[in-house]
């Protein structure tokens, strides 16, 4: 549990850019939580543009950490604490546990290199949270736990982090969005209106949040406070204001005074998404009015003051052309719900961009595979796509993950999540090569020109057996059972 | 007149016992297949459709298993022999590279399906998938475990519940020597793929000792003891292994019976204790469901009896699943382990998949650890020991609470567990 480092430590921003290039806002970047409370970089770094992985009760879906530590490689991951509280969090059993987050949830460094800690991202709620039907107070945040919604008091969220945090772990502010009613905006009102008390008290609230985290942590680890969602940022100008003006008036030294900011969160106003049938969404907010949002807020357009920050978009994306987009607007992290996504859809990605991708030069491909084609994949012995080198391609093949698939064994979705997310790591590698080399504008367009965004030929399937969380709280209680029966009765009599 | 039968002229696997119990009938040998050696006693735990439930080929010979069961009745629908054959067999198409055993399919099909009727050419039943009448005939279930191209291939047998009585058992077991035959026949590969005979009979050891004498005639590789785990009550389990009369018991009678220099498998046991005690009767592998299945229940299995962590007392319990123990989930993140909690198993158990994988890689080592020790207190010559010990660890010390179906089974190879639990 890391505490204020003595005065003599100056503190480094945890961000810094490492190159621009002309004509667009992206940027390379390297982020090291560890700064903040050392005073210099350490080997627990986050090269951007990267994504972070989410996390469900504390594991990486459908894997084990032996497995993550061989065979995939993290470059951070996202820990939200309603994972992990019931009704009381204090009396939780991690907050009893005296042990950080990352003692307890076991989560390992790389087998390769043992000084390496993978940073953690800790929220009170998850990435792609479930959408509450009660509202937050000043001093209270709805999450959705194990035993239902609960009201998490924000002082209590303070005294976890404070418990569970190490010098990698980066926080984030909690955020007061307001309730939604349904998920989706209606079709003749892209985006649903606000009204004007809400506005208000969503600047008041979280600038009182955002600013109450800032204070308590800066000094320690990096904060990331969100950009607020469905208002313009003239709206929001007394927020920003606040934020980008907390200094870390404790470390004020010979000068060095820092600001605490360290990152900004874009997220979507709308219910973040949990795709029903685990298809790829189809994305398309018509833009009327100047709001921000994570698929248009483009930082080239916002105050300068974010610009040396880290800037993180933890909306859902569809897919690797999102990605791209997000990137192209600016964003350094990107969130990786979309990979898990597509693992439980039973579909591997066969995608690459630049210098590894195999080229079909005319004609567009999609993304990837869908496995639950039994009869294709039944007998072909390649990897689940050329030239990976991943654990599942190169110990396992088409077939077999066909085959587990359609026998519903579990193993099918840890080799594909494997496979999977290191199909995105070779991505995003080669989008920080190429920013680096000063072609990604080019890169980014032939990427455009090879694939389709959404699968086209591909019916992804129906996804693990659905338990917890994975299954969609508000105002959707239909009589369908989730879960399909595996076994029925087989019967002789008529 | 004597019948005339085929027998095994070659067989795809040596068997060499390399030390024997002073006292009991328990043996560890060496059993060398075409995968690979396996060092018995041995437990073999169950990947049913190819897979052991969520765990990769690389974590299971990580926990040293060298030998795993495979399912003929699941693998011949999904993904079916024509695929098996285009790819080559269960071994390419799981990346296995150790030793494979199938079973013939026979008890799937009585247990799964509603309605399945045994007749002289074979077991008739319904598809599954589309209810069309199928026959699985002795010839077709070696034909499938050829293609599956296992390293120990199981004869189809006519399996009856072990309480059954009267001539059907009789049926079954004469029914089951004729179908040994027809599998014998019918095997394409002998160099490659071991057939293993199954002794039927029920509780009459009568017809154990014909069956015995008679199968034991064919010379087949290895053979098993069926018939035996059908959820029967233990003392009737052990009435097959020994009857209160020490000269009467059945496995017991069996492996008395069968020849010393071959392997005996039973089949379907996987509690701690029963694979303990058969092993001091004489039998040398084991599989079963059970320790990959509880686990996903949340059920570690552990020295001291089955703890279900979904318990609520062990939300807050923050010690290793079991203390001690050496399994990947177990062993202390200082030493290279994942160093995972109960407080962690409890709050993932049933709730993410990744939960119940390590709970499978506790359970799975709980059980080949178990049977590695015991054959290193065979091989130390200090098995008896070792037997009392494990019950006195399970029980708590409390020799009241020993099963009397245990006690008894042990007494009749002079192992007293009542006595030495005294010292």
């Amino acid at each position: 549990m890391a505490s204020a480092p003595p005065p003599s430590v100056v503190p480094l921003p945890a961000f810094r850019i490492l190159h621009t290039q002309a004509h667009t806002v992206a940027r390379l970047g390297l982020f090291s939580p560890s700064a903040v409370s050392r005073g210099k970089p350490s080997v627990s770094v986050i090269p951007t543009p990267n994504f972070i992985l989410p996390t469900s009760r504390g594991t990486i879906p459908h894997i084990t950490p032996d497995n993550a530590r061989k065979h995939v490689d993290v470059s951070a991951v996202f820990v939200s604490l309603e994972d992990f509280v019931d009704k009381n969090a204090l009396k939780s059993p991690v907050a009893q546990s005296n042990r950080t987050i990352r003692d307890y949830i076991s989560l390992l460094p790389p087998l390769s290199d043992p000084d390496h800690q993978i940073p953690i991202f800790l929220s009170p709620r998850r990435s792609c949270p479930v959408p509450t039907s009660q509202p937050n107070s000043d001093n209270t945040i709805s999450i959705v736990t194990n035993d239902g919604f609960r009201q998490l008091p924000i002082s209590d969220y303070f005294t976890l982090i404070s418990q569970l945090k190490d010098e990698d772990t980066v926080i984030l502010a909690p955020v007061d969005l307001p309730l939604l009613i349904s998920a989706k905006p209606p079709a003749n009102k892209p985006w649903k209106h606000i009204g004007g008390n809400r506005v208000r008290k969503m600047v008041t609230r979280n600038e009182l949040w955002s600013v109450s985290t800032l204070k308590k942590l800066a000094g320690q680890n990096p904060v990331i406070v969100p950009l607020l969602p469905g208002i313009s940022v003239a709206e929001q100008a007394p927020y920003l204001d606040s934020i980008l003006n907390v200094e870390e008036s404790t470390r004020v030294n010979g000068g060095h005074a820092r600001r605490g900011i360290d990152g900004i969160n874009v997220q979507e106003l709308s219910s973040p998404f949990i795709p029903e049938s685990y298809e790829p969404v189809e994305n398309g907010y018509d833009q009327q009015q100047q709001t921000t949002s994570s698929r248009t807020v483009d930082f080239g357009h916002l105050p300068s003051g974010f610009n040396d920050i880290l800037r993180l978009n933890l909306a859902y994306q569809s897919g690797p052309h999102d990605v791209i987009a997000a990137i192209e607007r600016g964003h350094d992290l990107v969130c990786g719900d979309w990979i898990t996504a597509t693992t439980d859809a039973g579909v591997a990605f066969t995608f690459g961009i630049a210098g590894n991708s195999v080229s079909t030069i005319g004609e567009k491909s999609d993304i990837g595979i869908s496995l639950w084609e039994t009869e294709l994949y039944a007998a072909d012995l390649t990897a689940l796509s050329e030239e990976c080198e991943c654990y599942t391609c190169k110990n396992h093949h088409r077939a077999y993950v066909a085959h587990l698939l359609a026998a519903k064994e579990m193993l099918a979705w840890t080799l594909l999540q494997i496979h999977n997310i290191h199909t995105v790591n070779r991505f995003m590698s080669a989008i920080r090569d190429a920013i680096k080399q000063d072609k990604f504008i080019e890169i980014a367009a032939e990427f455009r020109s090879k694939y389709f965004p959404h699968m086209q030929g591909v019916t992804p399937g129906g996804g693990p057996r659905v338990r917890g969380y994975q299954v969609k709280l508000a105002g959707s209680v239909t009589g369908k059972k989730l879960n399909e029966s595996p076994f029925q009765n087989f019967s002789n009599d008529d | 007149m004597q019948a005339v039968f085929p027998q095994v002229t070659k067989s795809a696997l040596t068997y060499e016992v390399i030390a024997q119990c002073s006292t009991s009938k328990a043996r560890a040998s060496n059993m060398t297949l075409p995968h690979g050696l396996v060092e018995t006693p041995m437990f073999m735990p169950v990947a049913t459709q190819a897979s052991l439930k969520g765990l990769t080929p690389e974590q299971l010979e990580e926990l040293g298993c060298k030998i795993c069961l495979n399912n003929t009745y699941h693998l011949g629908l999904k993904p079916g022999k024509d695929v098996l054959d285009a790819i080559g067999g269960a071994h390419k198409l799981q990346s296995w590279s150790r030793n494979i055993l199938t079973d013939s399919g026979g008890f799937q099909m009585v247990s799964l399906l509603k309605l399945a009727t045994i007749t002289e050419e074979g077991v008739r039943f319904l598809s599954p998938h589309d209810g069309t009448p199928m026959l699985l005939t002795p010839e077709h279930s070696i034909e499938l475990q050829n293609s599956i191209g296992s390293d120990i291939i199981m004869q189809l047998d006519d399996v009856v519940h072990t309480l059954t009585t009267g001539p059907r058992v009789e049926e079954a077991m004469r029914r089951s020597i004729r179908w040994l035959d027809r599998c014998i026949a019918a095997n394409k590969n002998p160099d490659r793929q071991n057939l293993f005979a199954i002794i039927q009979g029920g509780l009459d050891l009568d017809l154990r000792r014909t069956c015995c004498i008679e199968m034991s005639k064919r010379d087949t590789p290895g053979i098993a003891i069926g018939g035996l785990s059908g959820g029967e009550a233990k003392e009737q389990f052990c009435e097959v292994h020994v009857l209160i009369i020490p000269d009467n018991s059945s496995v017991n009678y069996c492996t008395d019976l069968l020849p010393r220099n071959k392997p005996i498998y039973v089949m379907g046991v996987g509690y701690a204790e029963d694979m303990l005690v058969s092993v001091a009767l004489g039998v040398d592998i084991f599989d079963c469901v059970y320790p990959t299945r509880t686990a996903r229940f949340g059920n570690a299995i552990t020295a001291k009896g089955v703890l279900n962590l979904r318990n609520k007392c062990f939300a807050t319990d923050y010690g290793p699943v079991e203390q001690g123990c050496t399994c990947p989930i177990c062993t202390p993140k200082a030493n290279g382990g994942m160093g995972i909690t109960r407080s962690l198993i409890h709050h993932l158990a049933a709730k993410e998949t990744s939960g119940a994988h390590m709970l499978t890689l506790h359970n799975v080592h709980y059980q080949l650890n178990l049977m590695r020790e015991a054959r290193q207190a065979i091989i130390r010559d200090e098995f008896p020991a070792f037997v009392k010990n494990f019950f006195c660890t399970l029980h708590g010390g409390d020799k009241k609470k020993f099963p009397k179906w245990a006690v008894e089974a042990l007494r009749t190879v002079n192992i007293d567990l009542l006595a030495m639990a005294e010292e």
